[in-house]
């Protein structure tokens, strides 16, 4: 076995425990109303992290147009409450003004 | 008793609803199978990461780590850290997932940002077919777009694969607006986290730890934000 290989398998045994554990030890009849509160409020606040500061640099070398991306994401997402839809719409976006940029149409790269 | 083709269908439906995360994930993994060569990885090595781990940005982590020589056990604690975070995930989603014929053991293995953020938002109690569905179609981007990556990524205009940078954020975008709603409670939480997230990264806070942090501190706070009813449902 390689190097590679025994690098990757310990990889996944660090990964797929953490995701397992609570799916084998948690029993969720019993948490108090505060915890399962907390928990219905992860998904919030891991969005919240996800997009934060990460998005803003999603598109290399340009904040202007990352920032751009999530608010049409966001405007999209208002108008058309379609996921697959407003995702579209925003990678459109983005490419279009990466390829008005990279045409010397605007300076805000 | 539920018969054959209603749960045909429920995991049809998983893998149909989990199609932004397919395409998201496509793209972003053949960048990742691209990099993996240049960091000096195999052919086998990098698409076997992808299906056995199946975790983003500690794959991209890995590699990059590698390539500038770090040692096996210190990328093996890094991806630790990096991935504690579904520890989190996974105690939140459970609760909405019904059991059924899919056994917990398969199903914590598709836990990820993406398939837990878009269950998670999902009104109601997911079928266990349904969820298995969204997993599977998300690892299959995510396990193809490796493989593209390896054999042609070489080939993709830049333009093509800058774009769909934005893909993945613009989705976490969409399920945010989409989930909270009319609750600006809900979205002040996101923006706690946020803000703490930039704040712990600015001060030199190493991106898996301030994840963590800022989802379990903006979690915390929503105990004071949020009313009974505003968690994501179950």
């Amino acid at each position: 076995m390689s190097e590679g290989v025994i690098l990757i398998i310990a990889m996944m045994a660090v990964t797929y425990i953490p995701r397992l554990l609570p799916f084998v030890f948690l029993d969720s009849e019993r948490l108090h109303p505060k915890v399962r509160l907390f928990l219905r409020a992860i998904p919030f606040a891991a969005l919240g992290a996800l997009i934060l500061p990460g998005g803003i640099t999603a598109v290399e070398n340009s904040i202007p147009v990352s920032v751009a991306g999530l608010v049409v994401a966001a405007l999209a997402a208002i108008k058309s409450r379609n996921l697959l839809l407003s995702v579209f719409a925003s990678v459109l976006v983005v490419a279009l003004l990466l390829y008005l940029r990279d045409k010397g149409f605007f300076f805000i790269g | 008793m539920k018969n054959t083709t209603e749960y045909n269908e429920t995991f049809l439906q998983g893998l149909r609803d989990g199609l932004p995360v397919f395409l998201g994930y496509f793209s972003i993994s053949i960048a990742f199978g691209l990099l993996s060569l240049s960091s000096g990885f195999s052919l086998y090595e990098a698409i076997l990461m992808s299906m056995i781990v199946f975790a983003g940005a500690s794959q991209f982590m890995a590699v990059q780590m590698a390539a500038s020589g770090a040692g096996t056990v210190e990328i093996v604690i890094s991806t630790l850290l990096v991935n504690l975070r579904h520890i989190i995930m996974s105690s939140s989603i459970k609760e909405k997932i019904a059991s059924g014929p899919i056994p917990p053991f398969v199903i914590a293995f598709g836990v990820t940002d993406e398939t837990f953020s878009l269950g998670s938002l999902k009104k109601g109690t997911l079928p266990n077919r349904y969820f298995f569905g969204i997993e599977f179609v998300s690892w299959s981007g995510w396990v193809l777009g490796t493989v593209v990556g390896v054999l042609f990524g070489g080939i993709i205009p830049p333009l093509v694969s800058t774009s769909l940078g934005i893909g993945l954020y613009a989705m976490f975008v969409v399920l945010l607006v989409l989930g909270v709603g009319r609750s600006f409670r809900a979205l002040i939480v996101a923006l706690i986290s946020g803000g703490i997230n930039t704040l712990l990264q600015h001060l030199g806070l190493a991106g898996g730890l301030s994840i963590v942090c800022a989802m379990l501190g903006g979690a915390f706070a929503a105990l004071f934000i949020l009313k009974e009813e505003e968690g994501a449902h179950e």
